[in-house]
């Protein structure tokens, strides 16, 4: 195995053997089904007079994990693999390896991008066998699979502006703090301003829907797409540069 | 002579004026070299700067040949390190703390992590979280890290920290064993200087980030009882020199 998929694989296993992100999966699977027995619930005091039904929930939960629950769970992780472990000098346990801090910086950031992308598989899962149980049907599954993947291209956008705000500080729960507020910051500029929403990175959270369905002209698309991988890259340089210059 | 490590003229000082200024020196291979000094005289700044876990203001390091600054991953390759307190995964197993640095050496096996617990006598705590460790337990799981990889240097922060008389002892016989039978070499800091002269065949003396002297221990000792009257010795001559 090499130093990097070695390095990647360990960042991983630090992530997932915290309980606390296996108690985030099981919430987001109540939350899932609470949505269910709340549509059915509905669907019966209505007496099927007005039937309330989201056309597909797997893409109807997306708009809500992608914009709200994954970004939280995506600070939490950013905090534990690079600002916890600065505050309590874990992180010298793979300084002192033979591992640039190239690799360290993106095999870290990577396995944060692995780690939300398994929440959006087990959101698209979950959603798939509601959808089954309450008779619904999953024709839309490549579709809604191709929507699942897509949304990790901002994703991982949003890893990089939290790994970024990572490098100020040693404070762990500070960097949440400064993360949510910043990530909320933005997302409400985008709603007061939506002519200049386009240039926050937060109004591409939902990038399948540039791409499925009523899709924008290509040369709209290409600036989008330049402007979230701008993002991505100034995220990534700054935020290497300064892991690279820290002392520890 | 191809040395193992070669420090010339490092210096790293910080905002409050501590640190470590012109550090030179090189070990050979077998050698065990220790860096003796008083808490805030350069040791684990200078240690830090050889592991690339902190950047110099000047100087250059080589571990085999190869600079820590422009080929980190070929010089530290050989490289196991025990800086200041043991960097270890609290929430993880000390089976699991192994794992995760053996899987950065493709040449590490699993017997090799079993053989580490045995040998720091963690064996029988192996499933057990590190949180739960005395400080004794987590300097002996961090000797287990540092050695992994069966390193050929081996660079040890105040190894002795928080270990008792037998633990001192042991790590000591590891020390040894390592130096005589497989010719690896020791960079070693401590402010106990009955410690350094147990240990090492080689000192260096570091008082207020500088570096009064490098010497081989039997040179330390021909004209001094003990390597604390040689330490006593140097400083002495460095007020001495700061008065006049």
């Amino acid at each position: 195995m090499s130093a990097f998929s070695g390095s990647i694989k360990n960042e991983y296993i630090k992530l997932a053997s915290r309980k606390k992100y296996i108690v985030f999966l099981i919430i987001e699977a109540i939350i899932c089904i609470c949505v269910m027995l709340v549509q059915t619930a509905a669907n019966k005091a209505l007496s099927g007079s007005v039937v309330v039904q989201i056309s597909n929930m797997a893409m109807g939960m997306l708009t809500f994990f992608i914009q709200v629950y994954i970004p939280l769970v995506v600070f939490m992780a950013c905090s534990d693999l690079f600002s916890a472990e600065m505050q309590d000098n874990s992180i010298k346990a793979i300084l002192m390896r033979p591992v640039s801090r190239f690799k360290i910086f993106f095999s870290k950031t990577l396995a944060i991008v692995l780690f939300a992308a398994q929440y959006l598989v087990a959101l698209l899962l979950i959603t798939s066998v509601l959808e089954v149980i309450s008779g619904g049907s999953i024709r839309d599954f490549w579709l809604n699979l191709g929507a699942y993947l897509l949304d990790i291209i901002p994703l991982t956008v949003l890893v990089l502006m939290a790994v970024f705000i990572n490098q100020f500080t040693k404070s762990s729960s500070l960097t949440m703090f400064l993360c949510i507020i910043i990530y909320a910051i933005l997302y409400v500029l985008g709603i007061i301003f939506p002519t200049a929403s386009g240039l926050f990175f937060t109004g591409y959270m939902q990038w399948h829907k540039l791409w499925l369905g009523f899709t924008i002209p290509f040369s709209a698309m290409l600036s989008k797409i330049g402007i979230l991988f701008g993002y991505g890259l100034v995220f990534a340089g700054a935020g290497f540069y300064l892991f690279d210059k820290r002392d520890f | 002579m191809e040395y193992v490590l070669e420090v010339e003229g490092i210096s790293k000082l910080y905002k409050n004026g501590r640190g470590a200024s012109d550090i030179t020196f090189s070990l050979a291979r077998g050698d065990v070299l220790g860096l003796l000094g008083p808490n805030g005289s350069g040791k684990t700044t200078t240690m830090k700067m050889i592991c690339g876990l902190c950047h110099p203001a000047s100087g250059q390091v080589r571990i085999f040949g190869h600079s820590v600054f422009d080929e980190y991953e070929k010089a530290t390759e050989k490289v196991g390190s025990l800086i200041e307190i043991p960097a270890l995964y609290e929430h993880l197993t000390a089976t699991e703390n192994l794992n995760l640095a053996a899987r950065l050496y493709p040449a590490v096996q699993k017997e090799q992590i079993d053989h580490m617990l045995e040998v720091v006598r963690l064996d029988s705590y192996r499933n057990d979280k590190v949180a739960r460790f005395s400080l004794g337990m987590k300097q002996r799981l961090g000797l287990a890290l540092a050695l992994i990889s069966d390193p050929e240097l081996v660079v040890l922060d105040e190894p002795a920290n928080g270990l008792d008389i037998e633990g001192m002892v042991e790590v000591r016989e590891i020390i040894s064993q390592m130096a005589e039978k497989r010719g690896a070499s020791f960079l070693i800091s401590s402010h106990l200087a009955g410690e350094i002269e147990k240990t090492c065949n080689k000192v260096a003396v570091l008082y207020e980030g500088e570096m009064l002297s490098f010497d081989t221990m039997e040179e330390a000792l021909r004209l001094n009882p003990t390597l604390e009257d040689f330490f006593l010795a140097k400083v002495k001559e460095k007020r001495g020199r700061v008065i006049i």
